[in-house]
Parts: C-alpha cells; structure tokens; sequence
C-alpha cells in the first residue's frame, strides 16, 4: 500500500494485535477500517465536519477514491482525510503527534479506544 | 439431497444444450448479417465451434478460470488453521467424498464462494474481510452453506452457466461492435429487396441485444431457489440456523464492495457482490433471494433440520415449499450424521487473532519482513520499501534494514 501523500509504500506497526500503516517520509498514519472495526465493534469511529479548505485532495490508498476532508480536533482545526467508501482514516504525520499529545479523547470527538490506542503506538510523542 | 442433484444433472445438461441453442442462432444472425444470405450456416458451424471450445473450457479450467478471476490464493492448514478446522468439520457434516481444496482472496469486502467440477475436486474461497468479520459460528454457516451448494451439484451448473453466459455476452458484443464499425452488410445496398434480408437484418440486432439478456435470465433462473437449498442444508449441517443469519446479516451490511467480482461470476457468491447495501431490496431478476427473507426464514426455524426450514420458508413467504418432499421424508437419515455441535466448537480465537492470522499469510505471500522490536511492536516491512531505516513509532528505535 502506498502513501496517499508521497506514494512511496508504507509498512506496518502492530501492538496489541492491531495494525496501522505507516509512511517512513511523511510519518502519516493509515487507520484501516478493518483495524478501527476490530478496536471499536459497532461504535462509530469518527465524530466528524466536513470542512472546506485548500489542502490537496488525497485518493483512498486501497480503492483510489478522492477521500473527504473532515475536521477533528480542539475546536475543530485539524484536518482528516476519510475514505467515502469507508475504507479507512488517514492522519498526517503532525496530526497524529498532536492527537498523541492531549490528553482528552472527547475533544478530538474520537472514541476513547481509537485515542488510547494511538497514544499507546505514539508514546515518544505523547510525553509519556 | 438426490432428487435435488438428479434436477441440477438435467438442468446442467439442458443449460449446455439450450446455451447450445441460442449460441447457433446468434451464429445464424452473425453469419447472415456479415456474410449476407449464404453465410448462415458457416455462421452456425462457427458458433457450435465456439460454444464446444467453451463447454470444454468450463469443463475442464472453469473452476481455475473463477478463482484466477476472483484473485484467489490457495492456503494450506498452516496458514489459516481455524478457516481448515472449519472446512474439514463441515465436510465430515456435508457428507462430502473429499475435503475441498481452500482458497482466500485478499479483500475486505466480506464474501465467499464455492466452485469445481465435482465434490471430489471442488473448491471454496471466502475474502479476507468474511474471515475479519465474522466469528466461529458465523464461518461454519457460511462454510455449511458453500458445502451445501458443492453437495448438490450447484457448483457444476454454475460454472457451465458463469462460462457460457460469459461466451454469449463476448460473441453478441463483438457482433454489435462489428456492426457498429460498419463491418456488417448495410441494408441500403439490398434495400428493396424482395428475399426479407431486411428484416433478417433486424432480426440479426435483436438477438444481438437480445442474446446476453436471455444468456443472464438463464443464469437468473438457476441461481435463486438453490440459495433458499443451500440454506437449509447449511442449517442442517451446523444445526444452528442464527450462525448462518447473523453471517448473511454482517456480509450484506459491510460498507465495501467486492473488487474481483464480475457480472458473470456475480451469482456464486454467497451474496451478490455487485449490489451495494441500499439495494438489497427483492425484485425479479435478483440472482439472489432477498437478504432480510433469507435471514428471516433462518431465524424462524424452531429446530436445526431440513423440515423446520420448510416450515419456516412457508410461513415467511406465505407460498409453496422449496424442499423437495424426497428430502424431507429421508431428513432423519440426514440427521444421523451430524455431529454434536458443542463438541466441535473449540475455545474461540478472538476477532483480531482472526485478522493477524489472515493478514500474516498474505504478508508472507507478498514477501514482507518481519521485525519484532524490543518494545513489543511488530514491524513488517515491504519487499519494495524505499528508505534503509524503519523506525518504530512507540519506542522510536530505528531498525537498520540493509
């Protein structure tokens, strides 16, 4: 699979039986939604806006699709880009390093399990 | 299941002589469209032609030809234990001769299918994303239920009807495509003509158009009362209906859609792949009876046999029965054969133990390096990976890949 932002391929990082795909370039994060699904059960997993912005548009690394840019985060500002097919999540490198370093899950209107989790794949970066 | 397997031989036989059929008419329209009056009969003998290499292919490579087509891997017990736990008690359930040989397709769409030639040499392939999905008894459901079609002899129809159907569709493209370019006979040159080579002519673009629907109505036809059998026989294999229903309930609720599923391969499936969730609703030319009927029968059932199906099917369709009578009076010998089901289930191997086991197999197919680092991460590394170093995201130890 290859990174939707530099198309170099990916590797993958697994803890605790779960996965994420993983840019060496750009340190962006893919959360595959197999991967979310088997964190979350039936929860959603992304409370999320849809937001308008300039940043260029992503194609889903598994089905090509242009993903969607959604706003997560403290007051909304970190930018997201999600499949429309629902094939998965896809962080940027900063993002992924802010999500790790708060504490509160709810601000960033992820469950609690998919936060806890990238905390415990990111602890470098939490300040833990 | 006899009189069942007795009705598929016919009608096996009866869908290669009528594909047969309609194979030579569209031979007959081709020829006399490209080669005016005189070319109807080397037309016929063209198509016959046609339609002997196809019914040999389907014969002999079709089981091969539908797996390539679905991008299936064959996988060994090592592999994937549990999927062969599953296959191997389902065999001894379905009373089949051999266990059919096991394959996995690498997509997160969940499904799954059965094909060959016989029960001696068949096969059964499910998606990596049904193994994600669906726990123990859901799988032996689904599993019962592709065992189902292998003991029926539906897998036999079905390759004659996925390959003949795909002939017919590839010769009556060609022919409109041809006419399309002007390689047919145009009717001004014989206009007037007093021998009704116009309306052959006419005759020739109808079939043309016509040939593929009918090549999918008969496909049509075959597929949908066997879903309802294999249901029941995947029932009564398991004798636990809610594992099946809940299986076809999660497969037909899964947002992703199939990426190696054809129109002509679409009706092996155990749900129709090409249909997204929105649309699961009945109508006429389904391949598939309805989702929510199928399950609604299985729920229904107040035992796990052949005859609690029949019953079930009646009250929830509120029409005629779908088990042939032969099966429901010998449904006891049938039963004899089942193994307890609580025996067989062993302690459970969670969801994701399910997807690293299915994920391992297809990274070592695809040739990834595995690293373990010392914080309890695991690394795998593509074979094409660009940069010399990995670093691992917890600990941040930077694995030297040279």
């Amino acid at each position: 699979m290859k990174c939707p932002a530099c198309r170099v391929p990916m590797y993958v990082a697994e803890y605790q039986q779960i996965e994420l795909d993983l840019c060496g370039r750009c340190a962006g994060v893919w959360f595959d939604s197999g991967e979310l699904a088997l964190l979350l059960g039936d929860q959603r997993p992304l409370d999320a806006a849809a937001a308008l912005t300039d940043e260029a548009t992503r194609s889903c690394p598994l089905c090509d699709k242009p993903m969607a840019k959604v706003n997560i985060g403290p007051g909304r500002r970190v930018l997201v880009d999600r499949c429309p097919r629902g094939c998965g999540l896809w962080f940027d490198g900063a993002e992924v390093a802010a999500l790790a370093a708060d504490l509160d899950a709810a601000a960033w209107g992820l469950p609690a399990a998919v936060h806890g989790f990238i905390r415990e794949m990111f602890p470098a970066k939490g300040g833990k | 299941m006899w009189e069942q397997i007795a009705a598929n031989r016919r009608k096996s036989i009866l869908l290669v002589m009528s594909s047969a059929l309609l194979l030579g008419v569209l031979g007959w329209a081709l020829g006399v469209n490209f080669m005016g009056r005189n070319g109807g009969v080397p037309g016929v003998m063209m198509a016959l032609v046609v339609w002997l290499v196809m019914t040999l292919t389907a014969w002999y490579q079709g089981d091969n030809i539908m797996l390539s087509v679905a991008g299936a891997h064959r996988v060994q017990k090592e592999d994937l234990p549990q999927l062969f736990n599953v296959v191997e008690e389902m065999t001894l359930a379905a009373g089949l001769p051999k266990m059919p040989a096991v394959y996995v397709i690498d997509d997160p769409a969940p499904n799954a299918f059965a094909t060959g030639r016989r029960a001696e040499n068949a096969a059964i392939a499910v998606t990596s994303g049904l193994l994600r999905t669906l726990d123990r008894d859901e799988l032996q459901g689904v599993v019962a239920h592709e065992m189902a079609h292998i003991r029926n002899k539906d897998i036999q129809l079905m390759l004659f009807a996925g390959v003949l159907a795909g002939a017919i569709v590839i010769l009556a493209e060609g022919g409109l495509r041809g006419m399309w370019l002007g390689g047919g006979r145009s009717r001004s040159r014989r206009e007037g003509g007093s021998d009704g080579s116009g309306i052959v002519a006419i005759l020739a673009v109808v079939l043309m158009i016509l040939a593929p629907i009918l090549a999918q109505l008969i496909y049509f036809a075959v597929s949908r009362k066997r879903e309802y059998l294999a249901d029941a026989s995947g029932a009564s294999f398991t004798r636990y209906p809610e594992g099946l229903a809940s299986a076809l309930e999660k497969i037909s609720r899964a947002p992703q859609r199939l990426g190696g599923a054809t129109s002509a391969t679409a009706p092996m499936y155990i749900i129709n792949p090409l249909k997204r969730t929105g649309e699961m609703a009945a109508n006429a030319t389904s391949t598939h009876p309805p989702i929510d009927e199928r399950v609604r029968i299985l729920r229904s059932m107040a035992g796990g046999g052949l005859a609690d199906y029949e019953r079930s099917y009646r009250e929830v369709t509120r029409g005629g029965g779908v088990i042939p009578a032969s099966e429901l009076s010998s449904g006891a010998a049938a039963a004899a054969n089942q193994p307890a089901r609580e025996a067989s289930a062993g302690p459970a191997p969670s969801a994701r133990e399910n997807a690293r086991q299915v994920d391992d197999f297809f990274y070592r197919k695809d040739g990834y390096r595995k690293l373990d680092c010392a914080c309890g991460t695991t690394l795998r590394i593509p074979p094409d990976f660009a940069t010399p170093a990995a670093k691992c995201p917890r600990c941040g130890t930077l694995h030297d890949l040279r």
